[in-house]
């Protein structure tokens, strides 16, 4: 009787249970996974959904570092052709996702850090939402003059940090074209402050590196740093001397003729450092 | 160190542990305090400690854990750490049973490398896999009404596709 008890208790040991791992091993686990991989982990059973629930929501959640992903953008002007829709496509995955918008006419201004920068045309006003966790919330943004249907270039807008990670961000964004426009937002306040970019600069490309914004200016080439935390935003240096690039050009042979673009990207490496990309992309184009 | 003469060389001592099965084993000190739980243990008793019972880890699931302690007793010297990362490749690819019971050893034991190398594993076997195939590869039940569920992907359909 015993002997056959012992058997039965020493097959039940045996029998893995997954779904009743301690909380402490599952957030092991989480850890290694991408936020993709967790949404996934959450339908897997009870357990695991509470485990990385309760993962996701603690303020010391810190998001694995992951592949981009990369986003498709059209920038569509009439209602018929905005996409309920937005399309991503994740390159460990090697397939696209599509994320249904909460709004459809919204259009999307840019984004940084993970996080949207979308306009409600009804409202006028702007709003920062993550696509990928609606449970976050959206951030209401204040009402912003000057005509923000020019922010069409997706370069020209940037977070300080991100919002799922501290409250303690500010946006940047550059609004109108003639002159350019800066305006910041720092979160919680109720309005924007702005300031005219010298005359005859044409912003292209802006990032946050140490807590400062860099942007390039095209047509100077130059790489201008503003410091954003005073009341006033203002400049505190520039760097001279960017490489020569062609906005647009020609290229003709025989048979076709291409539109030779370029484009210059600021890129902040692991090492601190503050890159240039050039991007350079030929159209073919009928003569 | 063969040579010591002062007798009281840890690294040759033999620690005895004994599993929840019953069965004894003689490991060296420096394997068996691979463990953070078998260390503190090993404090806390001094030298009149006879037998340490590990009431949580079977026989089998021992062996492989004193496997793994063994080839981690020492440190690793840039010559070598190529292969002990193929020779740890090689030990966490083991079935889903017994990669279950080596990791909750791992965890009572707090061996905290061993720990990450098993946790690293199971989630390169949830990574880009849908619930679905989640469950099977663990064999997990779905505990979740058809409601719940539908629920829970509604949050998110996009990542179910």
């Amino acid at each position: 009787m015993a002997r056959s008890f012992d058997l039965q208790k020493k097959k039940r040991v045996a029998m893995p249970q997954w779904s009743e791992l301690e909380a402490d091993v599952l957030e092991l686990i989480l850890k290694r996974l991408a936020a993709i991989d967790i949404i996934r982990f959450k339908a897997v059973c009870k357990c695991w959904n509470i485990a990385a629930s309760s993962y996701v929501s603690s303020p010391l959640y810190t998001p694995m570092l992951q592949t981009p992903w990369i986003m498709f953008h059209h920038n569509c002007i009439t209602k018929k052709e905005r996409s309920s829709s937005l399309t991503f496509f994740s390159l460990s995955e090697n397939k696209p996702f599509k994320i249904k918008k909460d709004h459809e006419d919204d259009l999307v201004l840019g984004l940084s850090h993970g996080w949207l920068l979308n306009f409600n045309v009804e409202s006028r006003t702007p709003y920062l939402v993550n696509p990928f966790s609606s449970s976050e919330g959206k951030i209401q943004l204040p009402w912003i003059d000057r005509k923000f249907f020019y922010l069409r270039n997706f370069n020209s807008v940037v977070l300080s940090s991100g919002p799922s990670r501290s409250k303690n961000f500010t946006i940047a964004i550059i609004n109108s074209f003639f002159p350019q426009r800066l305006s910041f937002w720092d979160h919680g306040d109720t309005k924007w402050r702005s300031i005219d970019i010298l005359f005859g600069k044409v912003y292209e490309h802006m990032i946050c590196h140490n807590g400062e914004i860099y942007a390039f200016s095209r047509n100077t080439r130059t790489v201008d740093v503003w410091d954003f935390h005073g009341v006033s935003p203002k400049q505190t240096f520039y760097i001279e001397g960017v490489p020569q690039t062609l906005h647009e050009q020609w290229k003709v042979t025989k048979e076709k003729a291409y539109s030779v673009q370029r484009r210059i990207y600021l890129v902040e490496s692991w090492l601190e450092d503050v890159l240039f990309v050039d991007k350079v992309f030929l159209k073919e184009s009928t003569i | 160190m063969a040579s010591s003469t002062s007798g009281s060389s840890s690294s040759s001592k033999v620690v005895k542990i004994r599993s929840s099965d019953n069965e004894n084993f003689e490991v060296e000190e420096a394997a068996a305090a691979r463990s953070e739980t078998i260390k503190k243990l090993l404090e806390d008793v001094g030298d009149d400690a006879d037998v340490i019972p590990l009431p949580n880890v079977d026989a089998k699931t021992l062996v492989k854990v004193m496997e793994w302690c063994k080839k981690h007793m020492d440190d690793v010297d840039e010559l070598n750490k190529e292969e002990m990362k193929t020779w740890d490749a090689e030990f966490v690819d083991m079935d889903q049973s017994c990669l279950y019971n080596v990791l909750l050893a791992a965890n009572f034991l707090n061996i905290k490398e061993l720990l990450d190398q098993l946790t690293q594993k199971v989630a390169d076997m949830i990574k880009g896999k849908s619930p679905e195939e989640i469950r099977a590869t663990f064999n997990i039940k779905n505990d979740f009404t058809p409601e719940e569920e539908a629920e829970i992907r509604k949050q998110n359909a996009w990542a179910f596709e």
